[in-house]
C-alpha cells in the first residue's frame, strides 16, 4: 500500500473514524491492527519478523528494569541491541553480495530497529519506564504512517499521547499538511525529477546545461520528495491523534552546514546525535580536537551509510564530515572575527545559505549519481562549455519534461506556505466561530475529494518517493 | 439567518477550493481525456460535430472535429469542380487523434497527392473519415450513411487487426451493429439496437454536456476517476482481471479461422466488403483496401519481432493480409499491401513508427513518422495507379456519371 493511494486514504479515513468513536482504552488496539494491516499488504512474513522484534524488545525492557546487576544489564543490552544492528546490517549489505538477487528488504527496517534500540537503551540508561502494556509498545512500534520514511519518534513523546482521553483536534491540521505534501511531492518534486533525470540522462549533450541542472535541481527535488513524505506521515498521524516530531526546519536557510545537519532529517540526525556521536565523543573526550574530528566523521559518515552501502555514499558521508570538523574547529576562532566585523558577520548571514546549497548540491551528486565514475563524468560535464547551450535548453523542456516548468513557481508558494505554517500552523483557533468552523471543514473536504479522484485518475499512481527506499 | 450565512460561507469556500484546483489543473498542464464522441442511431458511434479537447493516452494533441463529425478540417458537402477527392475509412489509426491534424495520414497524402494528382484547377482533397474504435459494420454503415454524400472519387478502406473480429457479436462483444448472413442475405442482426441516447434531444444535451466538460478540467478529472479509476480500484482490490477481446483480435489476424465463429467472422467481413464495393461501382468510385498490422508487425527491432513470431508459432505475420487480398481480388477491389512497405520504411530509416513520449516505443497508435509512412506507401500506389489519367478526364467521367445516377 502506497502513501499516495487510495486504499491508504481509506484506511487512514477508516482508523481515524474508529479511534474517535471508539473508546479511549482502544486506540492503541485499533492503530496496531490498523498497523499490521497496512504492514501486510506489503508483505506478510515481514511483519511477523516485526512482531518478534517488537516482542524481544518490550520483554528485554521489562527484564532490564528488573535487573540489579549493572554488568548483566549491560551485556544484556549490548546482545539485543547488536543483534537489530546485526539484521539492519544484513539488509543493508546483501545488495553487494548480490546484485541479481530478488530480495525483498523489510518496510520500514531502519526506522523500526532505530526505534526498538532507543527505547532499549533509554530503559537500559533509566531515562524511561519500560512499558507494561504490550498493545501500546506494539503500536507505537508499528504505527502504519511512520513506518515508510519516519519521523522516528521516541516513545516518550508517543506513548503518553496513546493515553490521552480523547483525540486532540487534527481534523484541521492533519488534513492540510498531508495535502502540503501532496503538493510538495507531485507537484515540485516529480517535476524537478524529470528535469534531473533528463540532467544525468544528457551528460555528453556537449554543453554544461545538464550537469548544472542535475547538479543544482536535485537537492531541491530531494528536500521536496523527502519533507512531502514525512508532511504526509505527520499530518496523517495527526488525524490519528498523535502528534510526531518535525523532520525538516527550513535547512536551505541554514547558514553553515553544520546548522544545515540541524535541520535536515532532524530525528535521524538527533537518534544518532543521542545513541552514536554522544557517546563516540565521551569515548573520545581525552583525544581532543582528534576526537572530535574522529566522532563526527563516525556520525557523518553512519548517517551517509544509512542511505545505502556503495562508495558514492562513503563520499557523501566524508565530503559532508569535512566541512563539519572544519566549521566545527574554527568556530572559537570565526565567532571572535564576526563578533569584531560586524559587516562580515552580515555579508556571511546573506552568504551562508548559499555556501550551503552549494556544498550539498555538490555532495548530492555523490548521492545521487549511480556511481563514482558518473559523479566524476557529471563534474567534469561543467566545462562542457556553451556552444549547445540553446539546444539542450530545447530538449531540456520538450516533451515530457513541458510542462515540468511549473515546479518553480510552486517551489517558491509551497516555501511560502510552508513557512506560513510552521509560523503560524494550520489549527483552527479554539474559540473560532461557526462560519470559520465550517468553511475550513468544507474547504478541506472538497480539497481531499479532489486529490483522491486526482489519485483515482492516475493510472500508474504517483512516483515512489526516494526516501522510501531507505 | 446566522444558520444561512454559515452555510453560504462553506459553500463559497468550497467554490474557491474548485477554482484554485482548476486554475492549478491548468497551470500545471495537468490534462485528462476529453470526450469526441456520441451515440449515433445508425452508427452507433460517432464523433460528435465541433468537439474538441486534448487527446492525452498517446502523445498530446490537440484535437478538433469538423462539422460533419470528421477528424479533418472543414469540408464542403459538394466538392468544387474537378476537385479529387478521397475518403479513408477506418478505425483510430486513420481518425489519428494522436497526431497534429496536418501530420495525419489524411493531411500527408492529401499533400502528396496534390503535388502528383492535382493542379490548381483540380485540386485533390483527402477526407477522414476515420472513428476510433469503429468495426468493419460500422465501417460500412458510414461509408452507405454518411461518405457518398461527399461524392469522393476513391475510398481507401483501412482495415486493423479488430476489424474481422468485429464481425462477431461472440468474439468481439459489445454495443455495435452487427451483420448477419440469413438465407444467403448479409441481414443486420435484429437482436442489436442503437444505444440509448441517440435521439436528437439526447445527442444535444449529450454533446452541450460533452463540450462543457471538455473545456473544465475538474469535470474531466472527475469523469476519468469514476470512468477508469473506480472500476480500476475495485479490480484490483478483489483481484479480478479486466477481460480483454486481444485473444481473438491478434489470432485472427495471424492465424487461419481456428472455430465456426472465427469462419462466420471472415464470412461476414468478405460479404461486408462485396457490398462496400459494389457501392463504390454504383458511386462511380475507386474502392480501394489495405490491412494494417498489429505493433509488432511493424517493429523496427528485428529481434522482438521474432521473438513475437516464435512465442505464435508462426513463419509469417501474412495470413490476414493475404486473405484479405484475397477477398479484395475476387471483389474487384483494388489492395494496397501497407505493412511489408511499413517495416521497411522503418528499418531504412531507423525510426519507430509507433511510440510517443508518454508509451512504450513501437506501441500503439502511428506516431508522425507512422502516419507519414503510411501516407506515402499510399500515395505512391495511388499515383502510379493514376498517372495515366488526367484530372479534367477523371472530371468529366464523374460527371457524367451523377448525371447518370440522378437521371438529369
Amino acid at each position: 500500500m502506497r502513501f499516495l493511494s487510495i486504499e491508504y486514504l481509506c484506511l487512514l479515513g477508516l482508523v481515524a473514524l474508529s479511534i474517535r468513536i471508539s473508546p479511549p482504552r482502544w486506540r492503541s488496539a485499533i492503530l496496531l491492527i490498523a498497523s499490521y494491516l497496512f504492514y501486510c499488504t506489503w508483505n506478510s512474513w515481514m511483519a511477523v519478523a516485526l512482531f518478534a522484534a517488537t516482542v524481544l524488545c518490550f520483554l528485554t525492557a521489562l527484564r532490564l528494569e528488573r535487573m540489579r546487576d549493572k554488568n548483566t544489564a549491560s551485556l544484556f543490552t549490548c546482545f539485543v541491541v547488536s543483534t537489530l544492528v546485526v539484521v539492519l546490517m544484513f539488509f543493508k549489505i546483501r545488495p553487494l553480495f548480490c546484485t541479481t538477487c530478488n530480495f525483498i528488504i523489510p518496510l520500514g527496517l531502519s526506522y523500526y530497529t532505530f526505534r526498538l534500540i532507543s527505547y532499549v537503551v533509554d530503559v537500559y540508561w533509566a531515562k524511561y519506564r519500560a512499558s507494561e502494556n504490550f498493545t501500546d509498545f506494539a503500536a507505537y512500534v508499528a504505527f502504519f504512517p511512520q513506518m515508510i520514511a519516519g519521523p522516528i519518534q521516541r516513545e516518550s513523546s508517543f506513548l503518553p499521547q496513546l493515553r490521552e482521553s480523547a483525540v486532540q483536534g487534527g481534523t484541521i491540521e492533519g488534513p492540510m499538511r498531508m495535502a502540503l505534501g501532496f503538493a510538495k511531492k507531485s507537484i515540485v518534486a516529480d517535476n524537478l525529477g524529470l528535469f534531473v533525470g533528463w540532467g544525468y540522462g544528457h551528460l555528453h549533450s556537449g554543453s554544461l546545461l545538464p550537469a548544472l541542472v542535475a547538479i543544482v535541481l536535485y537537492p531541491v527535488q530531494l528536500y521536496m520528495d523527502f519533507s512531502g513524505l514525512v508532511d504526509i506521515a505527520i499530518g496523517s498521524g495527526l488525524i490519528l491523534g498523535i502528534d510526531a516530531p518535525e523532520n525538516f526546519n527550513a535547512p536551505f536557510s541554514a547558514k553553515s552546514i553544520t546548522e544545515f545537519w540541524r535541520r535536515w532529517h532532524m530525528t535521524l540526525t538527533g537518534w544518532l546525535r543521542d545513541y552514536v556521536f554522544m557517546p563516540l565523543r565521551m569515548l573520545t573526550r581525552d583525544w581532543g580536537e582528534t576526537g572530535l574530528a574522529l566522532s563526527l566523521t563516525a556520525n557523518m559518515l553512519l548517517i551517509a551509510l544509512w542511505h545505502g552501502i556503495s562508495l558514492g555514499f562513503v563520499v557523501y558521508g566524508l565530503f559532508h564530515s569535512l566541512f563539519l570538523i572544519t566549521e566545527t574547529l574554527t568556530a572559537s576562532r570565526r565567532k571572535s572575527f564576526y563578533a569584531a566585523n560586524l559587516l562580515a558577520d552580515k555579508g556571511s548571514a546573506i552568504l551562508g545559505p548559499f555556501y550551503v546549497f552549494s556544498v550539498v548540491a555538490v555532495g548530492s551528486v555523490f548521492f545521487r549519481a549511480p556511481s563514482l565514475t558518473a559523479a566524476a563524468q557529471t563534474f567534469s560535464s561543467l566545462g562542457s562549455g556553451i556552444r549547445s547551450i540553446g539546444k539542450d535548453f530545447w530538449s531540456l523542456l520538450a516533451p515530457p519534461n513541458h510542462h515540468a516548468w511549473v515546479a518553480f513557481p510552486a517551489v517558491v508558494l509551497l516555501t511560502i506556505a510552508d513557512a506560513c505554517r510552521r509560523r503560524f500552523g494550520f489549527r483552527l483557533p479554539a474559540l473560532a466561530p461557526r462560519y470559520v468552523r465550517w468553511s475550513a471543514y468544507s474547504g478541506v473536504a472538497a480539497m481531499w475529494i479532489l486529490i483522491a479522484f486526482m489519485l483515482m485518475a492516475t493510472e500508474k499512481g504517483a512516483d515512489p518517493f526516494v526516501y522510501a527506499l531507505f | 439567518m446566522r444558520f444561512f450565512r454559515d452555510l453560504i460561507a462553506a459553500f463559497a469556500t468550497v467554490i474557491v477550493v474548485l477554482v484554485l484546483f482548476e486554475v492549478g489543473l491548468r497551470l500545471a498542464g495537468v490534462r485528462y481525456e476529453s470526450s469526441f464522441y456520441e451515440s449515433d442511431p445508425v452508427l452507433y458511434m460517432a464523433l460528435r460535430p465541433r468537439a474538441e479537447g486534448w487527446e492525452i493516452k498517446e502523445g498530446e494533441n490537440f484535437v478538433r472535429i469538423n462539422s460533419w463529425g470528421m477528424r479533418d478540417e472543414e469540408r464542403s458537402l459538394v466538392p468544387a469542380p474537378g476537385t479529387l477527392r478521397v475518403a479513408l475509412l477506418g478505425d483510430s489509426m486513420v481518425a489519428a487523434e494522436e497526431v497534429p491534424l496536418d501530420k495525419t495520414m489524411a493531411k500527408v497524402l492529401e499533400s502528396k497527392l496534390s503535388g502528383h494528382l492535382g493542379s490548381p484547377s483540380a485540386p485533390v482533397e483527402v477526407l477522414n473519415f476515420g472513428v476510433g474504435g469503429f468495426t468493419l459494420a460500422q465501417e460500412y454503415l458510414m461509408l452507405e450513411n454518411r461518405v457518398w454524400q461527399f461524392r469522393p472519387d476513391i475510398v481507401v478502406l483501412f482495415l486493423s487487426p479488430s476489424s474481422v473480429p468485429s464481425c462477431s457479436k461472440r468474439l468481439y462483444p459489445g454495443n455495435f451493429p452487427f451483420f448477419v448472413v440469413s438465407n444467403g442475405d448479409l441481414v443486420p442482426d435484429p437482436a442489436t439496437h442503437p444505444p440509448a441516447g441517440s435521439s436528437p434531444e439526447a445527442r444535444h444535451e449529450h454533446a452541450l454536456l460533452g463540450n462543457l466538460m471538455n473545456q473544465i478540467r475538474l469535470f474531466q478529472l472527475v469523469r476519468k476517476a469514476t470512468q477508469d479509476g473506480i472500476p480500476r480500484e475495485i479490480a484490483q482490490l478483489s483481484g479480478s482481471r479486466r477481460r480483454t477481446r486481444n485473444t481473438n483480435i491478434l489470432n485472427m489476424w495471424l492465424h487461419p479461422p481456428a472455430s465456426p465463429e472465427q469462419a462466420n467472422a471472415w464470412q461476414v467481413a468478405d460479404r461486408i466488403l462485396g457490398l462496400m464495393a459494389e457501392g463504390a461501382r454504383d458511386h462511380g468510385a475507386e474502392f480501394w483496401l489495405s490491412a494494417i498490422g498489429p505493433e509488432v508487425q511493424d517493429n523496427p527491432n528485428a529481434t522482438a519481432r521474432e521473438a513475437f513470431l516464435q512465442k505464435e508459432r508462426i513463419k509469417t505475420f501474412d495470413y490476414a493480409e493475404n486473405r484479405l487480398q484475397s477477398i479484395a481480388n475476387v471483389h474487384g477491389i483494388g489492395f494496397i499491401a501497407l505493412e511489408h512497405p511499413l517495416l521497411e520504411y522503418a528499418e531504412h530509416n531507423h525510426v519507430s513508427l509507433r511510440g510517443f513520449f508518454n508509451t512504450r516505443p513501437n506501441y500503439g497508435h502511428w506516431n508522425e513518422n507512422g502516419n507519414n509512412a503510411a501516407a506515402t506507401i499510399v500515395a505512391d500506389k495511388l499515383i502510379e495507379y493514376h498517372s495515366h489519367s488526367e484530372p479534367s478526364v477523371r472530371a468529366a467521367h464523374k460527371l457524367e456519371h451523377v448525371r447518370t445516377n440522378d437521371g438529369s
